[in-house]
C-alpha cells in the first residue's frame, strides 16, 4: 500500500509536466494575439509590437516556454496580461469558490444519486424506481444554464428566498450546488442502480438473507459496499465533470470561480492566466483520481495487494 | 469660456442626461399619499423620499482593471475613467462643455489648443489637480489606450503657466475639442501613477472623479465610495457597488429579483418583458454605435461595386430592425450615426428591393447570383447571429449565397489584421462608432492611410477624392464648410459602399423605478454619476 501510494504520487509530476507543455502549445495554436486584443481595433503595428515585447511574446516559443518553466519551478505562475496581476493572486480566491461549489455539488449528488439508485434497485420496476429513473434522466438531460436560470426565476424572482447570484454567504451556494448536483446525480443513480441490481443476485446475498440477516444489513453491508467500486469510479469522473459544469454554473450564478475566469482568459488570449488555470484544473483532476484509486484499496482489500 | 469654440450641435452627443421621470407605484402597505412624478409639485404633502445608501449596478463584464487608459472593454474604460474624471464633456446638443478644463482657446492657426484647467480641484489623495497631471494623463492615454487614435493627431502636450496645457498638432484638427470628451480620456494623478507603477495603477486608481475605489473582490464586485470633495459637488449616493454579471440572463434576473438596481446591455426581448413590470423602467438612450458589413473592395467578388450594391438592395434592414430588435433599433442611412455633427441620411437609396438587386447582378455578369464569405464573431454585438442568419435568408432570395464563418473575436481580430496582399478576407459584420459626436470619427477610418494593419479600414477602401475630403474636413475650422464636406464624404461612401451601414445598435438599460438621474452616454457608459440616486419607495 505504501509503495503503491508513493508510485501513484510520483506519477503526478510527469503528468503535470506534459500538461504544461500541451497547454502552452495549444493555446498558441488558437488564432488570436493578446497584444492585438490589448491594443484595440484602430491600433498601430508599433503599439502591438510594443505590447508583445513588454510581455515577452516576441521571443521564440521555446524561450518563452523555458521562462515559464523556470518561473513555475519557483512556484510562480507569471503575470496576467489582462490585469497585470500575479496569476496566482487571480486564481487563489476563485479556486476556493470553485472547490466549495464542486464539493457541495458532489456531496449533494452522491447523497441523492446513491439513495435514488438503491431505491431503484431494491424496489425495481415499482413507481419509486420509475420516478428515480425519470428524475435521473431529467438531471442528465437538463443543461445547467437552463435549470440554473429556471431556479433563479423561481427562488429569487418569484419567491425571493435565495440570492440570485454571488458568493457572500452559504445561502449563495445552495442553488448553484443543487443545480450542479442535478447534472451529475443522474449518472450516479443509474450506476448505483445497475450495480446494486447485479449484486443483489449474487449467492452471498442470498446466503445472507437465508441465514436471517436483516434486509437493511444485507443492502448496506453486503451489497452496497461491493457496489461502491464502480460507483466511486463514476463519482470520480463526475467530480471532473463538476469542475467542467462549474464553468457554466459560475456564469449563470455570477460566481467568481475559476471556470468563468478560464473562459474570460481564453477570450482575451491571456496566455499566463490560461496556463495557470488549466494547470490548477489538471492538478485537481490528478488529485481526485489519486483519491479515487486510494478509495478502491479501502473498499476492496484485494486491490491493495497489487 | 474664451475662444473659437467649435459648435457641434445636433442631438446624439456624447452625453445625454437621462432624467427619469416616473416614480415607482406605491406599494399597497404604503398608506401615505401616492408619490408624485418627480418634478411635478401637485402633491404638496409628499415628503422627501428616502434615498438608498448604495446603488448596485449589474455590470456586463468582469472588472479586470479600473485603469481607464489600459482597460480594453468599452464598459471598463468608462468605469475606470469615471474614477479619474474627464477634461471636457458633451452636452445634450453635442456641444463641448467645460469640465476639468474650464475654458479653451485655439492657437497657432488651429494647430494648437490651449486648455485652462480648473483651479482647486481636489483629487482622492488630497492633492490638487495640476496641469502636469493633465499633461501626464493625456500622454499616458495616447500610449496605452485602445482608443489612442482619438488623439493620434496630437503629437505633444506642454504645460503652460497659469494651470494651462497646450495640445500641439502638425495640422489643424477641427473636431479635437469634442474628441477630448471621448470616454477613455481620463485624468489621473501623475504622482499616484508613478507611485503605483503603470501596471499596478488599475488596482487603485487615483483621480478627481466623484467616486473612489474602496473594495475589490476579484470576479465578484467592486465597491466605490462617494468622494465628498468632488469639485462639481458631493455625490448624492454614498456607495456604488459594481457587480460583475456578464451573463445576460443572470443580469436580467438579478434586477427582477431586486438584487441590483440598474443593469445594461439588455436584449430587446428582455426589455419588452421588463417594461411590463411596474417596479422597473427600461431606458433606451441614443446610441453612437453602428453595425456594418465591411467588404474587401480590393478582391473579388466585392471589387465590383455593383455586387456590393446588389447585396445592399437585397437586405431588408427595416425587417431586421422590426423583427429582431422589436423596433428598438434604427436603420442606419449613413455609416455615421444619426444626430452626429455632419450626419446626412439623404444618400441612402438602398431601400429593400430584391428586383433591383437581381438587375444589378445581371449587369455585373452574375445573373444566377454568386457566393461570398462572411465573417462573424458571434456575441460581440447584440443579436449579431440572428441578424446574420436573417441576412443570409434574404440574400438567398436573389440567389446570393452568404457563407457565414464564425470565430471568436480573438481569432477574428487576428484575421482582420492581415495585410491586403495576404488576406483572403471578403466581408465581415463589425460595429463601429463615433467617439466624439461628430461623423468624422465614425468614417475617417475609410481613408486609405488606415488600411490594415495601420487602422480600422477593414475594407481596404481607397478613393483619392475621399482621402482628400477627409484631410480637408479635418483641418477646416469653419463648421459650416466642414458640414458640407462631411456630407460629400457620406455621399461617396453611400454610392461606393465599402461598408453597408445596417442599423444603430440600441443601448438598452433597465432599472428599478426609484433610480434617478443616471447619466448615460451614447457610447454605452456612465457619465460621472455624481447626480445619480435611488429612491426607496
Amino acid at each position: 500500500m505504501g509503495r503503491y501510494t508513493v508510485v501513484r504520487i510520483g506519477q503526478i509530476i510527469p503528468t503535470l509536466l506534459v500538461v504544461t507543455l500541451l497547454v502552452f502549445l495549444v493555446i498558441r495554436l488558437i488564432p488570436g494575439d493578446p497584444a492585438l486584443l490589448m491594443a484595440g481595433e484602430s491600433s498601430t503595428p508599433e503599439r502591438v509590437a510594443e505590447i508583445r515585447k513588454h510581455w515577452g511574446l516576441d521571443r521564440p516559443i521555446y524561450v518563452q516556454y523555458a521562462t515559464y518553466m523556470k518561473r513555475l519551478l519557483s512556484a510562480d505562475l507569471g503575470m496576467s496580461i489582462a490585469s497585470s496581476t500575479r496569476v496566482a493572486e487571480e486564481i487563489a480566491p476563485r479556486f476556493l469558490v470553485t472547490i466549495k461549489l464542486a464539493s457541495f455539488g458532489t456531496l449533494i449528488a452522491v447523497l441523492t444519486g446513491v439513495t435514488l439508485g438503491i431505491l431503484g434497485a431494491i424496489r425495481k420496476y415499482s413507481w419509486v424506481d420509475y420516478l428515480a429513473t425519470v428524475a435521473a434522466l431529467l438531471g442528465i438531460s437538463m443543461p445547467v444554464f437552463w435549470s440554473g436560470l429556471l431556479a433563479i426565476m423561481l427562488f429569487s424572482v418569484h419567491l425571493g428566498w435565495l440570492p440570485s447570484g454571488g458568493t457572500g454567504t452559504l445561502a449563495h451556494y445552495i442553488m448553484p450546488s443543487v443545480t450542479l448536483a442535478l447534472f451529475t446525480a443522474g449518472s450516479i443513480a443509474r450506476q448505483t442502480r445497475a450495480t446494486m441490481m447485479e449484486i443483489m443476485l449474487n449467492d452471498y446475498v442470498r446466503t445472507a438473507r437465508a441465514k436471517g440477516v436483516a434486509e437493511r444489513v444485507v443492502i448496506f453491508r453486503h451489497a452496497l459496499k461491493n457496489a461502491m467500486i464502480p460507483v466511486v469510479t463514476v463519482i470520480g469522473i463526475q467530480l471532473g465533470r463538476q469542475m467542467g459544469g462549474a464553468i457554466m454554473t459560475e456564469s449563470v450564478f455570477a460566481m467568481p470561480g475559476i471556470g468563468r475566469y478560464l473562459v474570460q482568459s481564453i477570450t482575451s488570449r491571456d496566455y499566463p492566466a490560461i496556463q495557470g488555470t488549466i494547470l490548477v484544473f489538471a492538478a485537481s483532476f490528478v488529485v481526485v483520481n489519486l483519491v479515487v484509486d486510494m478509495l478502491y484499496g479501502l473498499l476492496d482489500p484485494r486491490i491493495r495487494m497489487e | 469660456m474664451t475662444s473659437r469654440r467649435r459648435p457641434v450641435r445636433i442631438l446624439m452627443a456624447a452625453t445625454l442626461a437621462i432624467a427619469l421621470v416616473v416614480l415607482a407605484a406605491c406599494s399597497s402597505n404604503n398608506n401615505s399619499a401616492p408619490t408624485a412624478p418627480s418634478g411635478t409639485p401637485q402633491t404638496p404633502e409628499a415628503q422627501t423620499p428616502k434615498l438608498k445608501e448604495t446603488l448596485v449596478v449589474g455590470f456586463p463584464t468582469d472588472v479586470a482593471t479600473l485603469d481607464g487608459h489600459k482597460a480594453t472593454g468599452l464598459h471598463l474604460i468608462g468605469l475606470g475613467a469615471m474614477l479619474g474624471d474627464w477634461l471636457v464633456r458633451l452636452d445634450a446638443n453635442g456641444n463641448p462643455k467645460p469640465w476639468l478644463a474650464e475654458s479653451w482657446e485655439w492657437a497657432d492657426e488651429g494647430k494648437s489648443l490651449i486648455l485652462k484647467i480648473r483651479d482647486n480641484v481636489k483629487m482622492h489623495n488630497g492633492a490638487l489637480l495640476t496641469a502636469e497631471d493633465v499633461q501626464y494623463s493625456l500622454m499616458r492615454f495616447k500610449k496605452y489606450s485602445i482608443g489612442a487614435a482619438t488623439l493620434g493627431m496630437v503629437h505633444d502636450v506642454q504645460v503652460l503657466p497659469g494651470n494651462k496645457v497646450k495640445l500641439l498638432m502638425n495640422a489643424p484638427f477641427s473636431p479635437l475639442l469634442p474628441s477630448l470628451a471621448y470616454t477613455g480620456i481620463a485624468i489621473y494623478s501623475k504622482a499616484a501613477v508613478e507611485k503605483a507603477g503603470d501596471d499596478n495603477f488599475g488596482k487603485d486608481p487615483v483621480g478627481a472623479g466623484p467616486y473612489r475605489l474602496i473594495e475589490q473582490k476579484k470576479g465578484e464586485h467592486v465597491k466605490l465610495e462617494a468622494f465628498d470633495d468632488y469639485w462639481a459637488g458631493k455625490p448624492k449616493t454614498k456607495y456604488i457597488v459594481i457587480r460583475a454579471l456578464p451573463e445576460m440572463g443572470a443580469r436580467v434576473l438579478a434586477l427582477e429579483s431586486g438584487d441590483v438596481d440598474l443593469i445594461y446591455v439588455v436584449s430587446p426581448q428582455d426589455a419588452q418583458r421588463l417594461a411590463k413590470n411596474d417596479k422597473l423602467q427600461v431606458l433606451t438612450p441614443p446610441s453612437a454605435r453602428i453595425n456594418r458589413i465591411y467588404f474587401n473592395v480590393q478582391r473579388a467578388p466585392f471589387d465590383n461595386k455593383l455586387l456590393r450594391q446588389a447585396v445592399a438592395y437585397a437586405i431588408d434592414r427595416e425587417a431586421i430592425v422590426k423583427n429582431i430588435f422589436l423596433g428598438q433599433a434604427a436603420v442606419s442611412h449613413s455609416p455615421g450615426p444619426e444626430g452626429a455633427f455632419g450626419y446626412t441620411g439623404e444618400y441612402d437609396v438602398y431601400k429593400y428591393n430584391p428586383d433591383k438587386a437581381r438587375e444589378l447582378l445581371k449587369q455585373a455578369g452574375f445573373p444566377n447570383g454568386f457566393s461570398f464569405k462572411y465573417h462573424l464573431a458571434p456575441g460581440r454585438y447584440l443579436l449579431d447571429q440572428n441578424v446574420s442568419e436573417a441576412m443570409k435568408a434574404q440574400l438567398k432570395q436573389v440567389g446570393i449565397d452568404m457563407q457565414i464563418i464564425t470565430m471568436d473575436w480573438g481569432a477574428l481580430s487576428k484575421y482582420l489584421e492581415l495585410t491586403v496582399d495576404k488576406t483572403d478576407f471578403e466581408s465581415a459584420f463589425l460595429g463601429w462608432r463615433s467617439t466624439n459626436g461628430d461623423v468624422d470619427s465614425a468614417i475617417m477610418d475609410l481613408h486609405s492611410r488606415y488600411w490594415r494593419p495601420n487602422g480600422n479600414n477593414n475594407s481596404f477602401y481607397k478613393n483619392e477624392e475621399y482621402d482628400r475630403l477627409v484631410d480637408q474636413e479635418e483641418s477646416e475650422a469653419d463648421p459650416k464648410k466642414r458640414e458640407v464636406i462631411l456630407k460629400q464624404m457620406q455621399k461617396i461612401l453611400m454610392d461606393e459602399l465599402p461598408v453597408i451601414p445596417l442599423y444603430s445598435e440600441p443601448q438598452i438599460w433597465a432599472a428599478k423605478k426609484g433610480v434617478k438621474d443616471v447619466e448615460i452616454t451614447p457610447l454605452t457608459n456612465f457619465g460621472p454619476l455624481h447626480t445619480a440616486y435611488v429612491e426607496v419607495n
